[in-house]
This record gives C-alpha cells, sequence and structure tokens, in this order.
C-alpha cells in the first residue's frame, strides 16, 4: 500500500488568496489524498481535499475498511508527518495494563501496533531539482519484518513510493484540471472534486495499465487495475 | 448497446425489490424520448414505469448517448472543458454537468465495486516480471 498526495488548485493558488476575503476561502490548493496498491495498481482510495491531518486519517481509515481491516501490509508514504499518527490511530489496538495495588485509578491502555504491520517511509533529499539522497526508514515494524514483506512482495524490492507516483502522472495526463503547465483549472470545488472521482473512476475500471499485461500465445492481454485483477 | 431486462432492477426506493436484479419483476413496456428510442421499464411489484436510463448518467440526458458518451471520453482522455465543447460542438456548461452527473455517480460506484483484499493471493492475477536491481541503502 503506497500513500500520497496529489497537489492541484481551484480558482487561484494559495498564495494569491486572501485570508481576509470570504470568496477566497473556497479557492486555494487542492491535495488529492490516495492510497494504492503496487501490485494490482489498483486506486483504493481518494480523498480530495485541503492537505491536512483530518483528511489523512480519513485516507487510512477508508483504506483499512476496504482491505477488511487487514494487518499484513506494507505500507510506504513520503515524510508526510500526519501519516504517523494516522496509521496508530487506525490500527492501533489498546491493551489494558494492570492495576497496582493501592488506590488511584486503573492506568490508560496501552496502543500497540499489530506486530505484521510494517509502515515505511521514503525521504528524498533534491539538488538543483535532482535527487541525490534516498532515506528509508521503518516507522512501525521490524527490518527483518520488512525484509518480508519486500521478499513477498512481487514488484518492488526495496521500500518506495514509485507506484503511487507514477499513477499520480497517469492521472494529470487524464485529468485537464490537474494537468500541469496549461492554462487548464477548476474554477469550484464541486466540478474539481467530480473530475477527481470520474478520472479516479476511469483508472480503476478503463485505464489498461501496460506494466500489468499478461503474454499470450499471440500478443499480449492488457489489464485494467480493477476490471480485470479481481 | 441493449441490455436484457435480467440487468436491470427496480429504483423506486418505495419498492420492497428496489435494487434487487433478476426477480422477474421487470418487464419493458413501451418506449420514450425524442424518436423513440429509450425503453420504460414495468415493476410488477410497486407498479411504477420508469425509463432504462434511470440511475445512470444518461438520465434525462438530451444529448444522443453516443455524443455524452464522447464528452465522457474526452474529458477522461486528458481533453478540457472548453476543447471538449468546441470539438463536440456543445456548450460548455453542458460539459460540466454531464462532469458533475459522471462524478457524482462514480463516488458511489468506487465506494461499492472497490475494495482489496491483499492476503487473498487467489483472487488476484499476479503478474511475473523481471525486477532491475535497486540500489537500496541498509536501513
Amino acid at each position: 500500500m503506497q500513500f500520497d498526495e496529489k497537489w492541484s488548485f481551484v480558482g487561484k493558488k494559495q498564495d494569491h488568496c486572501d485570508p481576509g476575503d470570504p470568496l477566497d476561502l473556497l479557492k486555494g490548493d487542492d491535495w488529492s489524498h490516495i492510497a494504492i496498491d503496487p501490485e494490482h495498481r489498483l486506486l483504493i482510495s481518494l480523498v480530495p481535499g485541503k492537505r491536512t491531518g483530518e483528511n489523512c486519517e480519513k485516507l487510512v481509515e477508508d483504506t483499512k475498511r476496504r482491505t477488511g481491516g487487514r494487518t499484513d501490509l506494507l505500507i510506504t508514504s513520503d515524510e508526510h508527518s500526519p501519516y504517523t499518527p494516522a496509521i496508530e490511530k487506525a490500527y492501533a489496538r489498546e491493551v489494558p495494563r494492570p492495576k497496582k495495588p493501592g488506590p488511584g485509578r486503573r492506568p490508560k491502555p496501552d496502543r500497540v501496533m499489530p506486530e505484521d504491520l510494517c509502515y515505511a517511509t521514503v525521504c528524498k533529499t533534491r539538488k538543483h531539482g535532482r535527487v541525490v539522497e534516498v532515506v528509508r526508514a521503518v516507522v512501525f515494524g521490524t527490518a527483518a519484518r520488512l525484509a518480508a514483506m519486500l521478499k513477498r512482495s512481487t514488484v518492488s524490492k526495496t521500500v518506495n513510493t514509485a507506484f503511487v507516483e507514477r499513477a499520480n502522472g497517469t492521472e494529470r495526463g487524464m485529468n485537464a484540471r490537474t494537468t500541469r503547465k496549461t492554462y487548464c483549472f477548476s474554477k469550484q470545488w464541486e466540478f474539481h472534486n467530480a473530475a477527481a472521482y470520474l478520472i479516479g473512476f476511469s483508472y480503476n475500471f478503463c485505464w489498461p495499465v501496460r506494466t500489468l499485461r499478461v503474454p499470450t500465445g499471440d500478443g499480449c492481454r492488457s489489464r485494467r487495475p480493477r476490471l480485470d485483477n479481481a | 448497446m441493449d441490455h436484457p431486462i435480467e440487468h436491470f432492477c427496480c429504483q423506486n426506493p418505495d419498492c420492497r425489490d428496489r435494487g434487487v436484479r433478476g426477480q422477474g419483476n421487470l418487464l419493458f413496456c413501451g418506449w420514450s424520448g425524442e424518436g423513440k428510442r429509450i425503453r420504460m421499464i414495468y415493476c410488477r411489484t410497486c407498479k411504477a414505469r420508469f425509463s432504462e436510463r434511470k440511475g445512470t448518467v444518461l438520465s434525462q440526458s438530451r444529448l444522443a448517448d453516443e455524443k455524452a458518451v464522447s464528452l465522457l471520453e474526452h474529458i477522461r482522455d486528458g481533453c478540457g472543458t472548453r476543447a471538449t465543447a468546441r470539438l463536440l460542438g456543445v456548450d460548455k456548461n453542458t460539459v460540466t454537468r454531464y462532469i458533475k452527473l459522471a462524478g457524482a455517480h462514480a463516488q458511489p460506484l468506487h465506494d461499492e465495486f472497490v475494495a482489496f483484499s491483499p492476503s487473498d493471493a487467489g483472487g488476484a492475477v499476479r503478474r511475473e516480471m523481471e525486477l532491475r536491481r535497486q540500489e537500496t541503502r541498509p536501513l
């Protein structure tokens, strides 16, 4: 599972918005929070909105719901800080602590992360627009567990966010409102979000992913993330 | 494309067979729309009559089916609103209206269909591929 956010804007960019102008409250930057399954290229969850911790929590909660609460996952993201508390809030279970003898109330329970869940981050350092250093860190889980998860994966041998970044690029090509270096942009939130959901649905159900194709006897059979994988 | 009656379900919120396909409660009963191209469906359970397009993006659509589908295909392939309007000969507000309609349908469909079970190896067909060796740093 890979989490990321994709920037776009509605009306005008955030720096050009006047905080005192009520009309500008409905304009500014928009971040589509995305969860993707790298093995099937499936867009699992899409949460458009501001880049806040609440939206990160929504994304993680929605992902947990759609995966049936399973915890044997390798989650990767960039170093956007709200993901760590959001994942902890969604997946941690409470373990009661024994009460000490004598007066006093019972201590608060410990929050323990599942042993089989692994969350790792990728931090890229850029210099003059080029990546010069990549630092990977395990936030939840152990290095041994991470190695086992990577061994099980059919597409990755290292912690990365390449698949969600690639999906972001594909989506930018499919949605004129989020294409960079053009004059296209959304003027209203409702249309922006509608287009985001339409493109997300189209990506899952209608978009043949080149790297998912399967060789057959007389060529290749193309596959789409949702329709041909499940 | 004409779908068989088994693909439809009653859309009446008060009907006890609402949303259930293949119950035998539906039958085609006449035509509507310009040129009488749209089939009407009758529900024996609630005695309601509705268009075969009800519950889809094409419901109450004044555009021809091909043009409406083409409009969404233009949008899906990265064509802007105004460019789509120019190419298809429709108003740009028509394009945005269809985007809003399609988005409103896409969101619940995504909620209904997209779920992923990572431990279910039998459900997914995993591709076999040759991986490039990636340079990694020790953690």
